[in-house]
């Protein structure tokens, strides 16, 4: 994958997941981050930092990502989340508008 | 069995939200859309002026940061107003399309930063979302003022009349 495809997220702890800007774009709000006219840093950088998202909830926002993509192209399967992780994963959803 | 139903229940608290200083995320944006129409876009974090908006909302202050934004465009938009009053002959047609079209991608860039507002806030609170306002009050400052609007309407039709005896000019030709 060209490095223009994908896009750098990088989680409160410093953790970096690069994942393809289509996934990323599931997201709303990194879609306006990456879409908005006129430039602002991340879409110069092609990365964008979470001060508020952990390692753990953001690897699996990556993860929910692609099963996403794959879910609207028809293959449905069941995306499994830990009970543990659910109240921060609603958290960064709402804040993500996923 | 039960300490398995132990790990299982297991879901921590929500910790303690960040307590944002509403003062001072309202600055921090409030300097960003400055710089929006300043376009020194390169140096501003989508991220972080969106986090401020978002806990201003979460945490109550929608009207802060409501107000604050249409205070804010006001008086944008009245300094844009004095420029173009104050450009001169031809160059009155081309500053107010310039800054037309300055304040349409600044205000796109503003949408996005706000949307949680307009997401949230917005519907539940009845108000006028964040593009439609900046119109609002780009028709309200700036084609509503007096030293504008008949001006615009005088330009417009010496054009259009020079453009018809141009016409009218080439067809007796």
């Amino acid at each position: 994958m060209k490095k223009e495809e994908t896009v750098k997220l990088i989680s409160a702890e410093g953790f970096e997941f690069v994942i393809s800007k289509e996934a990323a774009m599931v997201s709303q709000t990194i879609r306006n981050m990456l879409t908005s006219p006129g430039g602002f840093a991340e879409s110069q950088r092609g990365e964008v930092r979470f001060p508020e998202i952990s390692t753990v909830i953001l690897e699996k926002i990556c993860q929910y990502f692609y099963w996403s993509l794959q879910f609207v192209n028809g293959k449905e399967t069941e995306f499994h989340i830990e009970p543990e992780l659910t109240l921060d994963l609603m958290m960064a959803a709402n804040y993500l508008h996923t | 069995m039960s300490n398995q139903k132990k790990r299982i229940v297991k879901i921590e608290p929500l910790k303690q939200m960040v307590n944002v200083d509403s003062k001072l995320a309202w600055k921090i944006l409030e300097d960003a859309i400055r710089e929006i129409y300043n376009q020194n876009v390169s140096d501003l974090s989508f991220e972080e002026l969106y986090r401020n908006a978002y806990y201003m909302i979460l945490q109550r202050f929608g009207d802060k940061l409501y107000s604050g934004l249409v205070t804010t465009l006001t008086k944008h938009i009245r300094e844009v107003s004095e420029l173009i009053e104050a450009a001169q002959g031809d160059l009155f047609l081309e500053v107010l399309k310039r800054k037309w079209e300055d304040h349409n991608k600044a205000l796109e860039m503003i949408q996005g930063i706000l949307m949680y507002m307009d997401r949230t806030f917005i519907p539940s609170t009845h108000r006028t979302p964040v593009y439609q306002l900046g119109l609002n009050l780009w028709r309200d400052n700036i084609i509503h003022s007096s030293q504008i609007q008949t001006r615009l309407l005088k330009t417009l039709l010496d054009l259009v009349q020079r453009d018809e005896q141009v016409k009218l000019y080439l067809g007796e030709e």
